[in-house]
């Protein structure tokens, strides 16, 4: 039975669109807090 | 400007033009001509994606947004990288599979023929009126500021877009994009730099942003969940996410930009691109801004920076009042120049009990020169009722004319066009892309030939080209036309969203029970508008859910099972 590997389009560092997907919510969030700081630090 | 930046605007426009036109290659079909076949490498599509979404206006009103209002406005972007991921999972491994030219010859597969051809001629209206704001929008403020007439700019971007858009087709777009959003970035990051640079002796990076943030400038996350502000967190990532996904998933300039991706991979993975990148840009675009503001707590900006306004009622009767304000304004610059000269210091001695009184001080003393500007917007007010009272998309340009050193002038200029031109050209690709498949193809002239539809290809770029571009010459004769044609968006865009949602979301929904409700719900969306029910805003989220309820009633009663015959 053939294996279904990751897809070729993916980066090697990443295993499947669903983990890329979770990077970019992780990003967003990243950025969220990085923001709330800025606003307090400068406030 | 001087001749250096007028070299530098004319070659930098001609270049990225004639790069396009090169790259672009023959066009020996419709697939090649409308989707440049299918061929195109991840980072093209993110670039075309963010540049069809970056007008001009982003360039020249973000950063004097951020002078005026702070950083609040990089919120309304949170939603975006959930939409990126949406569209990823549903419409692009669809559209992709599918093979479609557009959006809406989905909708033919999924309903029939009536929905699709409503749809697409929903789309031409919505997008062939705004495209001409496209153009005129810029051009109006480049001319005041260039100091030309309207006419030749607009007529200038109009050309030059429909020349190279018609010529080498969604190609031409993309790789004009690629080096468009390539001297984007370089520019502004150059702006940024030579703001800092021009700040006082004594004062840094560092201090500006303080500074800023003490004038409440550093605002960019609001927790506060305010129906009223259009700006917090709330906002930003529930309507700024349903606002995405209509304008990605179902405008065809979008949807056009990603199906050019050569997999489906390569379109995912440009759309995640955008999802990554676009909030910093625009961050660091605001931050631009919050700079500038810095930058003229220490130089005597305008009291009001569109100079059209200013000369119009300098020529009016109420010179005098104007020019005694003005006076007042310098007086009271001075006072809050020395303020923020006070607060420098205290942030380099560190007492924090200094840095308070110096904060409250600047504060006053800001608020005296505001107060001053607001008498000076009501004389314009007297003069004119109809005066423009927003100078926001003049503050950054004013900046780069008045105090960038030649050169940089012409590039940021250029800038300008570019963003302009990006998505004018977008918004043309995808017009003759709808009007020749959804239209000329499907109904007018089914089984011709490859090169009949390449010509009428471009035939309707050239058409909805110089379409857009007398609606850009008209908009200068009516004055509120950019919020008819904001509205007739509204009215427009949620139907659309509502029937790609049952598309996608509800299978048993058949195709004339959607129709029907996609033609009530338009009814229904221009009467509220009309009569003024809700603000105009809020009719994307009603057309919207009103599609998808009225096709949930219908559906049962339109498409009645066939009764068995014993």
């Amino acid at each position: 039975m053939a294996v279904k590997g990751p897809d070729p389009d993916l980066p090697s560092f990443i295993r499947s669109w669903n983990q890329f997907y979770g990077i970019v919510i992780g990003w967003l969030v990243l950025l969220i807090i990085v923001f709330w700081l800025i606003t307090i630090l400068f406030k | 400007m001087s001749l250096t930046d007028w070299i530098v605007l004319v070659v930098t426009l001609l270049a990225i033009v004639i790069y396009g036109v090169w790259k672009s290659g023959s066009n020996k079909n419709i697939d090649q001509y409308l989707m440049g076949g299918r061929s195109l490498p991840w980072y093209h599509v993110g670039l075309s994606v963010m540049a069809t979404q970056a007008s001009a206006i982003t360039f020249l009103s973000a950063p004097g947004q951020a002078y005026s209002d702070g950083m609040r406005f990089v919120q309304f972007y949170f939603g975006l990288p959930l939409a990126m991921i949406v569209l990823c999972i549903t419409f692009v491994p669809i559209f992709h599979r599918l093979k479609v030219y557009t959006a809406y010859e989905f909708l033919e597969q999924r309903f029939d023929l009536k929905t699709r051809a409503l749809t697409s001629f929903l789309f031409l209206i919505q997008r062939g009126l705004s495209t001409g704001i496209t153009i005129y929008a810029p051009s109006i403020i480049l001319s005041t500021i260039l100091n030309i007439n309207t006419v030749y700019t607009t007529l200038f971007i109009g050309g030059l877009v429909i020349f190279y858009t018609v010529y080498g087709g969604t190609k031409a777009v993309s790789y004009t994009q690629l080096l468009q959003m390539s001297i984007i970035f370089t520019g502004m990051f150059f702006a940024g730099v030579v703001v800092v640079s021009l700040l006082p002796q004594g004062v840094g990076f560092t201090h500006a942003i303080k500074l800023a943030g003490k004038l409440g400038r550093m605002n960019v996350i609001d927790w506060k969940f305010d129906p009223n502000n259009r700006y917090n967190i709330w906002s930003g990532i529930i309507g700024g996410f349903f606002l995405q996904l209509s304008y990605f998933g179902t405008d065809q300039s979008q949807v056009g930009r990603y199906l050019t991706g050569s997999s489906v991979g390569q379109s995912r993975l440009g759309l995640i691109m955008n999802g990554l990148v676009k909030i910093p840009m625009q961050f660091l675009i605001l931050l631009i801004g919050v700079l500038v503001f810095a930058f003229y707590q220490f130089n005597r900006p305008p009291m009001f920076f569109n100079q059209y306004e200013v000369n119009q009622v300098k020529k009016s009767s109420y010179s005098n009042e104007y020019t005694k304000l003005d006076n007042q304004y310098s007086a009271a610059f001075d006072g809050r120049k020395n303020k923020a000269d006070n607060l420098i210091k205290a942030f380099n001695g560190g007492d924090k009990a200094q840095i308070s009184r110096a904060q409250d001080a600047l504060k006053i003393a800001d608020m005296q020169a505001t107060d001053i500007r607001k008498q000076a917007i009501a004389v314009m007010k007297k003069n004119n009722s109809k005066a423009n009272e927003d100078d926001t998309n003049y503050v950054f340009l004013t900046f780069v004319t008045q105090y960038l050193p030649r050169g940089l002038i012409g590039l940021l200029i250029a800038i300008i066009f570019l963003a302009s031109m990006g998505s004018t050209a977008s918004a043309l690709n995808s017009l003759a892309s709808t009007s020749v498949v959804d239209i000329y193809k499907r109904i007018m002239n089914p089984g011709a030939s490859d090169k009949n539809y390449v010509v009428a290809s471009r035939l309707a770029t050239v058409f909805w080209g110089v379409v857009c571009v007398l609606m850009a010459l008209y908009a200068s004769k009516v004055g509120n036309l950019l919020e008819y044609v904001n509205k007739l968006g509204s009215y427009i865009y949620g139907t659309i969203l509502g029937v790609f949602i049952v598309a996608f979301y509800l299978k048993n929904i058949k195709g004339t029970p959607v129709f029907v409700a996609a033609i009530i719900t338009e009814a229904l969306v221009c009467i509220l508008g009309y009569y003024d029910v809700v603000a105009y805003l809020w009719l994307n989220a009603v057309g919207c859910i009103l599609v998808i309820l009225i096709a949930l009633i219908l559906n049962p009663l339109i498409e009645r099972p066939p009764v068995r015959r014993t």
